[in-house]
């Protein structure tokens, strides 16, 4: 009985023991996972980037993409971030990040039309013909501005909140012309340039923002090589 | 005046505190100190205006033609009834910004309506005020049909029989005997669903795209405005809530299906 009594309290401590360290357990994993707040243009870029950087560190990561605004607006919310990577270096101001590294990679901006509307050709002149179907990014936000600061006021038919928005509506050709990255130009297959247009700037720069070490590192593996060669490969200019 | 028991005060306190909430935190959020200026500029009275005139346009549009739905699925033997139902009710379910592609799909210059729409007559809807009404008109209809379709069953039937026997012509029974007997879920079916045609966002940006003064209606406007702009952004969130108690306050009991 007294023996049956012992063992019971045993059990029950090796229980708790048991809890206890399957919390740690749980913790220690914590640790190691970084959050990666990316502006929507980076997606395919920062995906692969994170990949690599799996692979070389021991952390892992989570990434969250949307736009530049949205994302600021979920970090001033107490949304949490160990990098918050954004098309527009303003939106760091306010939100406590420790450093803040500007311009890493830059990305132009390019008219572009839908590939089945091979035949049809366009100018510089259609962005304000009222005859063609425009999507652009509403002014505001990061894609937008880059617009206005590159083509000056256009007569588009509908102004999106991100540029990926911009990309589907040309890619589903339901507009004639969009202005988007370069960068989604050349990941996309279903849009090309609507004319031969160089890659000039005024440009949309990019800053990475980060807090504590695991941020901090992962800011120093956006400037190695490895990472300048995967946003190049990109289309991004650095 | 029957004791309402303690218990369900309590439950519909809770509630009700839980619904006033979010509006206290927008109220408390609230830049009145600019409020003026806010309210004065273009983007506001633009989108304002559009969306009185989409949501009663669409309003509109739901009563000439829900009428007639509802009195069908009411009325009608029809085998595959539930199934007719349940696909007019679909876009009370489906995700709006879903709604918006499908109807893309449909009525885009690359859908199968859309396309011959198009070619034939040199329409296109996306991208226009029409759009946005269309938007608001699919998303909205269900709304006003479950009312009215409720109402059109609650109806004695006999009652219409028996006029029908007395001798009196069709259009009479119904302007006599079945609409004032459904009047009350009209008006309440008009108002939900105009309600919701008002607070219409995913459908409408997917569908009709936003474009100030013809397409970017209020919850278009705010959504822009809360990443970019927020006080703005309450502004006109002010505005949407004012426009929906002017519109819902005045509704009166009797409007109301009987107790």
């Amino acid at each position: 009985m007294w023996l049956l009594r012992v063992h019971k309290r045993l059990n029950k401590q090796l229980l708790i023991v048991g809890i206890f360290c399957l919390t740690c357990f749980g913790c220690g994993k914590e640790e190691q996972q970084i959050n990666i707040y990316a502006a929507s243009s980076l997606t395919e870029a920062v995906s692969v980037a994170v990949e690599r950087y799996e692979e070389i560190s021991i952390v892992e990561a989570k990434i969250v993409f949307a736009g530049s605004n949205h994302l600021a607006a979920q970090l001033r919310d107490g949304a949490d971030a160990d990098v918050f990577i954004t098309a527009d270096v303003d939106l760091v101001d306010g939100l406590g990040f420790e450093s803040i590294l500007e311009g890493f990679a830059y990305n132009s901006l390019v008219v572009v039309k839908p590939v089945a509307f091979i035949d049809k050709s366009f100018g510089p002149n259609d962005l304000t013909s009222d005859e063609r179907l425009i999507a652009i990014c509403s002014e505001g936000v990061p894609c937008g501005d880059a617009t206005k600061l590159k083509f000056g006021i256009i007569s588009a038919d509908t102004y999106e909140m991100n540029v990926k928005a911009v990309l589907t509506r040309v890619a589903s050709m339901e507009v004639d012309l969009g202005i988007v990255y370069e960068t989604d130009r050349k990941n996309e297959p279903k849009v090309t340039a609507a004319w031969p247009q160089e890659i000039t700037c005024p440009c949309v720069s990019y800053a990475a923002a980060s807090s504590g070490k695991k941020g901090n590192d992962f800011n120093d593996f956006l400037t190695s090589d490895i990472a300048k060669e995967i946003f190049s490969s990109h289309g991004f200019s650095l | 005046m029957n004791r309402i028991p303690k218990t369900v005060v309590l439950f519909a306190t809770i509630a009700i505190l839980f619904l006033l909430s979010p509006l206290i935190g927008l109220l408390q959020r609230m830049p009145w100190s600019g409020l003026a200026d806010l309210l004065g500029s273009d983007v506001v009275l633009d989108a304002f205006l559009l969306s009185l005139f989409v949501s009663f346009s669409a309003a509109l549009v739901v009563f000439v033609f829900g009428i007639p739905i509802a009195w069908f699925l009411a009325r009608s033997n029809f085998s595959f009834m539930k199934l007719l139902r349940a696909v007019v009710l679909l876009p009370m379910v489906l995700p709006p910004v879903v709604g918006g592609t499908a109807l893309l799909f449909a009525f885009g210059r690359q859908g199968f309506l859309g396309k011959w729409l198009s070619d034939w007559f040199g329409l296109t809807l996306p991208f226009t005020t029409a759009g946005s009404v269309v938007a608001a008109v699919f998303v909205s209809m269900p709304f006003f049909v479950v009312a009215v379709e409720s109402a059109f069953r609650s109806i004695n039937e006999d009652l219409e029989k028996t006029a029908e026997t007395l001798g009196a012509s069709s259009p009479k029974i119904f302007l006599r005997i079945t609409l004032p007997r459904i009047f009350p879920s009209i008006i309440a079916g008009l108002a939900l669903s105009w309600a919701r045609a008002l607070g219409e966002f995913g459908a409408t940006i997917t569908f009709a795209g936003n474009m100030p003064g013809e397409t970017q209606t209020l919850p278009l406007a705010i959504f822009l405005a809360l990443e970019t702009k927020p006080e703005a952004a309450l502004a006109l969130s002010l505005v949407m809530i004012a426009t929906s108690l002017a519109i819902l306050i005045p509704f009166r009991d009797q409007w109301l299906p009987s107790r």
